[in-house]
């Protein structure tokens, strides 16, 4: 069918991208934080209290951000597409062979 | 199948699959916590939303590279640093063993990702297996799972109807190591921090040396692991070109076109071919047993005294 997008079929306009897109990107498990270690010492509490900043599933952010799951796979493989930089992958080529990593040479 | 066997010693059992799996290469292999997994694990990524009956998950460890492939530059390490291949192999084979040995069902456990999450969410974290069997724990590089003795580990989870008993998470970390713990109070950070090309990690360290706060991004650290996805992204970018030219050069690119030939050859190096943090970390490369010669080493060592 002309013009019917993969927006259309997950309920998803442009708007929408924009306004949660970066939220739901850094509330899923793309940015990690672990306090101490909580999973090797079976502190449940503290996993519980730490599940967010591990990364919420796309049906906990749906909930928390009153969207429908479909909606936020969408628009976190989206957002996760768009700021892929295909560029940072060259890095490896300089490196190995006694070479590290130095910022200041990337300049 | 052969029809399943009766009055199995669970302990007995759990001896044989763990022997199974050292006899087949693996270095290290335990038996995880199902409840602790099914506690940790979101809905849907749980060792019965893909075996319902499932009673025991086992988990296996293989070696890394030799010493030697450390050294190399980056851009070969990346086609041939991955040996994830030898632990799927013996999984594969464990599952087998399993349902001819004792007649119950057991499954490799795929290591991919979930067709309806995009290329970040797996279907099970072979991980957090590993960590309930004892076999790894979680260190300041991204999570990645580290080993006392053996270093930096690929591993391969089997599934199975067999009751087997588990065994728990490592009783100490490994990580920091002492001299990453000295380096983070000179300079704020350890070595994975510092070398990462794609600054993809920072964390804290507490007054006793161990781990406070580990901080990891992975989609910055995904740009350089996880070639695949780079996939579409210049597809988007080549039918997005403003010109014929700029198209051509874009497609025609030499690191373009190496994805190509990647596809082509089914070479692995589409996934995790970033070994930066690893190569620095004086755990992944120089623990006792990291090293394949000198487990040969102590192989016979082990062997000349079971002889006396």
């Amino acid at each position: 069918m002309a013009g019917y997008t993969l927006y259309d079929q997950a309920g998803v306009t442009e708007d929408m991208v924009e306004e949660f897109g970066e939220r739901i990107f850094r509330m899923s498990h793309n940015i990690q934080t672990r306090i101490g270690d909580p999973y090797r010492m079976k502190d449940w509490d503290e996993v519980d209290a730490q599940r967010e900043g591990m990364g919420l599933t796309d049906g906990e952010i749906a909930v928390k951000l009153d969207l429908e799951v479909e909606q936020v796979t969408f628009i976190r493989t989206l957002f996760e597409s768009r700021r892929f930089r295909t560029g940072h992958y060259k890095r490896l080529y300089k490196l190995g062979g006694g070479k590290r990593y130095r910022p200041e040479r990337e300049n | 199948m052969p029809k399943r066997k009766r009055d199995i010693d669970p302990e007995e059992a759990k001896k044989k699959v763990l022997e199974y799996c050292l006899r087949k290469g693996a270095l290290a292999a335990g038996v995880a916590d199902l409840d602790a997994i099914n506690r940790i694990a979101p809905a849907g990524h749980r060792p019965n939303d893909m075996m319902p009956r499932v009673k025991s998950v086992i988990s296996l460890g293989v070696g890394g590279q030799t010493q030697g492939a450390w050294t190399v530059p980056a851009k070969a390490m990346a086609f041939f640093g991955s040996t994830e291949g030898r632990a799927y192999t013996i999984a594969y084979g464990l599952s087998f063993f399993i349902e001819r040995t004792f007649g119950e069902r057991a499954i490799y456990t795929p290591p991919d990702i979930d067709p309806e999450l995009g290329p970040r969410v797996p279907l099970q974290s072979l991980k957090l297996h590993a960590e309930m069997a004892g076999i790894g724990a979680r260190s300041l590089a991204g999570d990645i799972l580290l080993h006392p003795e053996y270093g930096y580990m690929y591993f391969a989870s089997v599934f199975t109807e067999l009751e087997l008993p588990p065994d728990g998470p490592m009783r100490e970390n490994p990580c920091p190591a002492p001299s990453c713990v000295s380096m983070y109070r000179s300079i704020g950070r350890t070595p994975c921090m510092k070398f990462c090309p794609v600054q993809c990690l920072s964390g804290t360290i507490d007054e006793d040396g161990n781990q406070a706060e580990m901080n990891y991004d992975m989609a910055a650290c995904a740009e350089m692991t996880q070639q695949y996805e780079t996939i579409s992204s210049v597809m988007n970018e080549v039918m997005s070109a403003a010109s014929a030219e700029e198209r051509e050069s874009l497609l025609h690119k030499p690191e373009h076109k190496t994805l190509w030939y990647k596809m082509s050859v089914g070479s692995g190096g589409l996934l995790a071919q970033c070994f930066e943090c690893m190569r620095v970390c004086p755990i992944a490369t120089q623990a006792p047993l990291a090293d394949p010669i000198r487990r040969l080493e102590a192989a016979e060592d082990a062997a000349e005294e079971a002889a006396e």
